[in-house]
């Protein structure tokens, strides 16, 4: 089974807004955090990430949301992670703090 | 006594070195009155310099600074516009009629904005979405994806101050014509902080290694060049390393001034030293991202 989670979402409900802009650290670390919550309450082995709500994504954030899960699920023998929705922005945002760190990570493009 | 420093009539990046002497030994003994009478221009850069200087000042605890406004009517009204006044006037002693800001479409992107949080960067950028996307892709010729990377270089540039910093600082952005360098449009990102600048930033992680060449020049070249974050985290350090990829890709410029050091990545249409040191002394941070308007734009 797969779990879906709308980083929109969670984005609106962290700052208590309609706020499409992912950007910051601390904002991606909380994001971050609600993450992992889901993905500990879940029995998935497979966690699908939509971006699709998100409109900008800056590296910082990219690298708290995207780089740090991965790290930290690779620590703790973890799930598989995919991603969804991404922009051709966003995409290199995120292609830019895994190279950093020497990770890779599976999205679906559209039509998928 | 007062030391008196005049505010360049053409007041960029360029002058800004007859600005930043103009202090002396930091910080001035003296009451200091910054003289814009005889102002003609200036960029964000140097808007957000002089309310950069007046914070510096206060957070020394010397005499609240004085600024004469400039006699020119149409420069008061742009300085207006761009929203310096209504922060000077807490900085320093106005002297001068200062003109109501006025409102509607212009060439600021940003006006002049105080960031001193994480909420403010996400002000920030919500407010540039709106501006952006018709100033740069309709009058520079970027492309969407650029004006969205745009949006992200001032995302990460403000975050360095809220960081790093110790203190709050400024961010403006606005588009105009480099008639003389470049004979074209440019958008310029300009922030600027009074606080502990890269030297004091990544001393305690950095200084060992460079030894006696340790200094504002080779703080500047760590973080810019070698992407070195004072912070161990290795996913730190990128935001700088990410804005000059940006740049490469539109032959945009960065600047970094701190302390008595500037460094830049000099694109081919400026003549600008790739590094500038022992300049007169000048408190923060002070960061300058130009994207030029692409080439068919250009005609």
């Amino acid at each position: 089974m797969i779990q879906t989670i709308h980083i929109g979402h969670l984005l609106r409900e962290t700052v208590a807004s309609p706020y499409r802009n992912l950007v910051t650290r601390p904002t991606g670390a909380a994001i971050r955090s609600r993450i992992e919550q889901a993905l500990a309450h879940s029995d998935c082995l497979t966690a699908l990430l939509d971006f699709s709500g998100i409109e900008l994504l800056d590296f910082s954030c990219a690298d708290e949301v995207v780089a740090k899960l991965l790290l930290a699920g690779e620590a703790q023998g973890g799930r598989y992670v995919v991603l969804r929705g991404l922009r051709e922005d966003q995409r290199e945002a995120i292609e830019h703090v895994l190279t950093h760190h020497g990770l890779a990570i599976a999205a679906l493009t559209k039509g998928d | 006594m007062t030391r008196i420093i005049e505010v360049p009539a053409m007041f960029d990046d360029r002058s800004f070195e007859q600005f930043a002497a103009g202090f002396g030994a930091w910080p001035p003994e003296e009451k200091v009155l910054l003289d814009a009478r005889g102002a003609q221009w200036a960029s964000p850069s140097g808007l957000i310099a002089m309310l950069t200087a007046g914070q510096a000042l206060a957070e020394a605890k010397r005499d609240r600074p004085l600024l004469t406004v400039p006699t020119s009517d149409d420069v008061k009204r742009y300085w207006a516009r761009i929203g310096f006044f209504r922060y000077a006037a807490d900085l320093f002693e106005l002297h001068g009629r200062v003109p109501k800001a006025a409102t509607g479409p212009s060439d600021v992107l940003l006006d002049v904005t105080p960031v001193g949080s994480t909420d403010d960067v996400h002000a920030v950028v919500h407010k540039i979405s709106e501006s952006a996307s018709r100033i740069l892709h309709g009058e520079l010729g970027l492309e969407m994806k650029a004006t969205l990377r745009f949006s992200m270089a001032l995302s990460e540039a403000c975050q360095n101050i809220v960081e790093h910093a110790g203190t709050s600082g400024w961010v403006a952005v606005q588009a105009y014509t480099f008639r003389r360098r470049l004979g074209r449009r440019v958008a310029v990102i300009a922030v600027s902080d009074a606080g502990i600048g890269f030297r004091r930033s990544l001393e305690s992680t950095q200084a060992k290694r460079y030894g006696e060449r340790w200094g504002d020049g080779a703080a500047l070249e760590a973080a810019l060049i070698q992407n070195v974050s004072r912070f161990r985290d290795p996913g730190r350090g990128q935001g700088l390393a990410a804005i000059k990829r940006f740049l490469d890709q539109w032959e945009g410029k960065i600047s970094i001034r701190s302390g008595t050091a500037k460094l830049s990545i000099v694109p081919p249409w400026d003549e600008d030293v790739p590094l500038g040191e022992h300049l007169p002394f000048f408190p923060g941070a002070q960061v300058q991202i130009i994207i030029p308007a692409q080439e068919d734009e250009a005609r």
